[in-house]
């Protein structure tokens, strides 16, 4: 290959290996994790697809349209969809401290408090937020009825909002992340910590009652009929304590 | 009645981990008046401009712009109420259209000027309903002047106006901003790479390297300050017994700062052929007072 | 009806602005009593700074060719100030050609003959009593 070939073959690698050694590095880890989680003994269960969700759980439910919803929309779709979303929400907008852009010192330069300007921007990202998680579901129980089926609207609202209970602290960790890191090493401490709460969602037995996919799924609420106040409790407290320090840190960086 | 500068720091100070971007700057620009500021790429110009803005945060020293402290949350804020601000990279956030980031701007500015915002809009012909995101860099240029500009501010904080113009539009900028200050209501603060441009429009100079100001002077009393003196010798010129004096041949050259006759009588008195005074100008004075040579 | 001054010429803009007058008047693109051009008018022009072209009139006032009148701006002085000015150029002619002949025989060139004059300029400028 001549040198300037090489060259362009570098350049395409060095332009994408950030991306490649993320996506690399999670799905090993998915390995790691899918290992581990196959049961030792035969006879045992084995996770299934929904998040955080009991196989015992699973198989004692009926066979109908509002299982078939919890499981693939409560239980997957939406926690997936949504904390893509809230990462997404909570990266753009925040731009690393050193490598100010132009663009970010414009509005730096405005007669605000950048805790008012910082703030709505946070504000903003979690009404999309909650949006994105209510209206798509009461569209789904719409759906539902449209095909003769039911989806109970109040039970869509209260797993909806648990959804955002949990996938608003996982936004308010990446609006962490977006104030006070670069973005390498934002992208990197993601990746981590998604997958330290996915890797015990899916291993640690003890643990998994306190995974926030577990809070975003809603199983005991699905179930049971009870409300995971602490879970929202502590998501809600967390959240807060996270949006808070990101604001104080905005507001005292260099640009 | 003398008015209290406008602007004035002291031993202001600000480093990056083990690189001292600012270090000890002293500045004063008059009410009213228009002030460049020359330095070199890295001389600290920008990061100083930034501090008076409140978009940075000194380690220490103080400044003060309309009198309230630029390290004071509150009071930065009353300050960047009545100061239009340019930054280095003129980018602009790519998701707003071109009429919508000026209504976005003009929100903030009671004191708007819709003269002014109409004015460079017809200059520059800049398409209201482009996104940032999509403007070609001279467009981004111009949309950035026209957002800082026209905001009826008392003070303008330009970093370097003109760079990404062609020179029919820097000309009409400086216009702009000798027009501004004329009016009597504006002060200029402008850095730039362009000599000439401040020679052309500025009163007040002051040049920065190395995070220091080297030179803060009146462009007036530039011409009394400083001369390039040429003294021929006889043989081999003393070159050590002049400072920063250049030799070639048997001539040395120098800039001059201050006493002159000093200079011109010592070149006599060791015999020299001839000794020629000269204007310096202020790309000579650059140039020797930011060199980076280790004295 | 100026020139751009050239701010890197050496020579500072108010006495370039100030020759740019007196040339004026002299080809009679000003004649006596008529008014100059706004101080502000002539800065935004020109491009150069306000306080420049007020330094430049008053300059200009101070040494008779132009009066700046109160309220109603600045005007080329009377008949007898503008020939006044016309005058003391004429009588300084013979003295400059003499001065320039007698350089001219020793044999140096245009370039060196300026250098010469600037740097006598400079030396009056400072006031100073060298040889």
């Amino acid at each position: 290959m001549s040198k300037a070939n090489q060259m362009l073959w570098y350049k395409a690698w060095t332009d994408t290996r950030m991306f490649f050694f993320l996506g690399m590095f999670s799905l090993i880890a998915m390995v790691g994790a899918l290992n581990m989680a196959y049961p030792g003994s035969p006879g045992q269960e084995f996770p299934h697809g929904a998040l955080a969700v009991r196989l015992a759980d699973v198989r004692s439910l009926p066979q109908d349209a509002r299982s078939y919803i919890w499981l693939h929309w409560f239980g997957n779709t939406l926690v997936i969809w949504l904390s893509i979303l809230a990462v997404a929400l909570a990266s753009t907008g925040f731009p690393p401290p050193r490598a100010a852009t132009g663009s970010i010192l414009h509005t730096l330069a405005l007669p605000v408090s950048r805790r008012i300007m910082a703030g709505v921007r946070v504000a903003m990202g979690f009404v999309e937020l909650v949006i994105a998680a209510v209206i798509p579901t009461l569209l789904v129980c719409v759906a539902a009825a449209l095909r003769g089926q039911s989806y109970s609207v109040r039970e869509g609202l209260v797993q909806s909002l648990l959804a955002v209970a949990g996938a608003g602290a996982l936004y308010a960790l990446f609006v962490f992340f977006s104030a006070t890191l670069g973005e390498m090493a934002k992208g990197i401490l993601g990746c981590a910590t998604l997958f330290l709460f996915g890797l015990f969602t899916f291993l640690v037995d003890g643990v998994q009652q306190y995974s926030i996919f577990r809070l975003m799924t809603g199983d005991m609420y699905f179930l049971r009929g009870e409300i995971p106040w602490l879970g929202i409790a502590g998501s809600v407290c967390a959240s807060l304590l996270l949006i808070v320090g990101s604001l104080a840190i905005v507001e005292r960086r260099d640009y | 009645m003398i008015e209290e500068p406008i602007i004035i720091t002291r031993k202001l100070r600000k480093a990056y981990g083990r690189r001292v971007a600012v270090d000890g700057l002293d500045l004063e620009v008059p009410s009213g008046s228009i002030c460049g500021l020359l330095g070199r790429n890295g001389s600290g110009k920008t990061t100083a401009l930034k501090m008076l803005m409140g978009i940075t945060r000194p380690d220490s020293g103080e400044g003060r712009v309309f009198g309230q402290r630029i390290n004071n949350n509150q009071e930065s804020l009353a300050i960047r109420a009545r100061t239009g601000f340019l930054p280095e990279d003129k980018l602009v956030p790519g998701g707003m259209t071109v009429g919508e980031l000026i209504r976005f701007t003009r929100a903030f500015y009671p004191l708007w000027r819709n003269d002014l915002e109409e004015h460079f809009l017809r200059l520059f012909h800049l398409p209201p309903s482009m996104t940032g995101a999509s403007l070609s860099k001279g467009a981004r240029c111009q949309l950035s002047l026209v957002l800082a500009l026209s905001r009826g501010a008392e003070l303008l904080v330009l970093d370097e106006p003109t760079s990404g113009l062609d020179p029919a539009m820097s000309e009409q900028v400086l216009r702009s901003l000798v027009t501004l200050a004329g009016e009597g209501q504006t002060t200029v603060l402008f850095s730039s790479h362009q000599i000439s441009e401040v020679e052309q429009i500025a009163d007040r100079v002051c040049m920065i390297s190395r995070g220091r100001a080297v030179l803060s002077e009146e462009m007036d009393e530039l011409a009394n300050t400083y001369q390039q003196v040429r003294i021929v010798f006889d043989g081999k010129p003393p070159v050590s017994e002049f400072d920063n004096a250049r030799e070639e041949g048997r001539t040395l050259s120098m800039l001059v700062r201050g006493d002159v006759e000093e200079v011109v009588a010592r070149g006599r008195a060791m015999h020299a052929l001839s000794v020629d005074v000269a204007p310096a100008t202020l790309k000579d004075i650059f140039l020797t007072e930011t060199s980076e040579a280790v004295e | 009806m100026f020139w751009k001054p050239n701010p890197s010429s050496g020579i500072p803009i108010y006495l370039q602005l100030v020759d740019q007058v007196k040339h004026a008047i002299e080809t009679g693109a000003l004649r006596p009593d008529e008014q100059l051009p706004g101080i502000r008018k002539v800065a935004g022009d020109l491009v150069v700074n306000v306080n420049t072209v007020a330094k430049a009139y008053r300059e200009l006032e101070h040494e008779g060719v132009i009066e700046l009148r109160q309220g109603f701006g600045a005007f080329v002085a009377g008949n007898s100030a503008e020939s006044g000015a016309q005058r003391k150029f004429l009588r300084a002619l013979p003295a400059m050609r003499t001065a320039v002949n007698r350089i001219a025989q020793l044999g140096l060139d245009e370039q060196q003959m300026r250098r010469l004059f600037e740097t006598e300029l400079t030396r009056l400028r400072k006031g100073s009593q060298h040889d």
